[in-house]
């Protein structure tokens, strides 16, 4: 409850802050004030496993992603896919507002979705051998959020911190941190970022997707509560023109989850290597 | 029947007389034109605004022997002696479209002109990129 007393003030004190930047913005004129837009579409080779006890990749479609993205940007407000990112849609794409936006900070506003939900009847039909682990567990919803975030730019870096609450979207009701560190090289005509980031899920995130409730619970899971964990990720990721509408893209990224994420019965997965080789249209 | 192939000829010969000129003139054209030429003929970026590279090869040919310089817009790059014909390879690097010229040494006669255009995938956009894979 105090929790969301929390958020409430937060967002009230967002609300100042957009109003004041509407005024700041009558006086100042910067790039905000234009509009621009980007259609892409995305086609990709992926390595995406989950950290599910005994989910494995096995159709093509678990190697495939194809995906329509869209870029859009509006006096602050923004649409913006992550051009990086394959997956679903709403999963990929980000909706915000530039509170702040200054040449070497900034503070967002913004929703998108924190964590991918799962379905075990899915799950289990494409598999080749029964789960027993997930059989008659219930759906988890998508982590979606809301959240604040600050980010600093120096040159080709950049850091950006997160703080969301994904009660207010989502059946996770929890919040998360987010951070992110990304250095961009530029050679020739490749795009090559570095980066690395650091998560921390609440004990209630982690409780909604990896715990086992009581009426969950029978011979093959236990009744388990989860902690808070965390998430570190290491990635490289290129990317190079092809035509004027045409680009490929490659990269790996390599997450650790804490000790704790695999005492639930439900994973069992603590290293995480994701990989990615697409080409993106871009209209 | 002689008076109808005598119409076809003389057909085929008006024909012919018409046309003639044309394709002589058009062949003495090409061949006392100055040609310049640029492979590949443009270069693609990731981003609007940002620099561009490209190795490109230019090919020339003059109408005689004699001196030619090559110009990028107004830096000349190099230049050949006695020569009607030439090629020259380097590594392009602009975030705009460059116009080279052939011109003649010691005069300011444009003699032919190419253009690399460069090209990009995304335009520029007010917002800064979130960088991130997954």
């Amino acid at each position: 409850m105090l929790f969301k007393k929390i958020i409430v003030l937060i967002f009230l004190l967002c609300a100042n802050l957009v109003l004041a930047n509407e005024k700041e913005s009558t006086t100042e004129q910067t790039p905000d004030s234009d509009f621009s837009w980007q259609f892409m579409i995305n086609m990709a080779a992926v390595y995406d496993p989950v950290i599910l006890k005994d989910v494995e990749l096995n159709g093509i479609e678990d190697f495939v992603a194809f995906s329509l993205s869209l870029d859009l940007y509006y006096k602050g407000f923004y649409i913006q896919s992550n051009q990086r990112r394959l997956g679903s849609q709403f999963y990929s794409s980000e909706i915000g507002y530039q509170l702040i936006n200054k040449d070497d900070w900034a503070i967002d506003i913004l929703t998108k979705s924190y964590l991918s939900g799962y379905s075990p009847k899915y799950l289990i039909e494409d598999q080749s051998k029964p789960i027993p682990t997930l059989d008659g567990l219930d759906d988890r919803d998508s982590g979606n959020g809301i959240a604040l975030r600050y980010s600093r730019f120096i040159g080709n870096d950049l850091f950006s911190v997160e703080f969301a609450s994904l009660g207010v979207l989502s059946k996770a009701d929890g919040w998360l941190i987010d951070s992110f560190y990304s250095h961009l090289i530029q050679y020739r005509n490749w795009d090559i970022y570095l980066g690395g980031g650091a998560t921390f899920y609440s004990s209630r995130v982690m409780d909604y997707y990896l715990g086992v409730d009581l009426n969950e619970a029978n011979e093959y899971r236990s009744e388990y509560q989860a902690d808070s964990a965390v998430r570190l990720q290491a990635e490289i990721f290129a990317q190079h023109p092809i035509s004027e509408s045409w680009s490929f893209s490659a990269g790996i990224t390599q997450n650790y989850y804490s000790n704790n994420v695999v005492d639930s019965p439900l994973a069992d997965k603590q290293y995480i290597t994701q990989i990615l080789i697409g080409v993106m249209y871009v209209f | 029947m002689y008076s109808k192939v005598s119409k076809v000829l003389t057909g085929l010969t008006l024909l012919l007389l018409y046309y003639l000129p044309h394709s002589v003139n058009a062949t003495q054209e090409t061949a006392l034109s100055s040609v310049l030429t640029a492979q590949p003929t443009s270069c693609i970026t990731l981003h609007q605004g940002r620099e561009c590279f490209t190795n490109i090869t230019i090919h020339w040919q003059g109408i005689d022997i004699d001196d030619y310089c090559l110009y990028q817009e107004k830096k000349m790059l190099r230049c050949w002696q006695k020569s009607n014909h030439n090629k020259t390879s380097f590594t392009f690097e602009s975030s705009e479209n460059i116009t080279f010229y052939l011109v003649k040494r010691n005069t300011d006669v444009v003699l032919a002109e190419t253009t690399i255009t460069v090209g990009w995938v995304h335009k520029a956009t007010p917002r800064k990129r979130r960088w991130r894979l997954f």
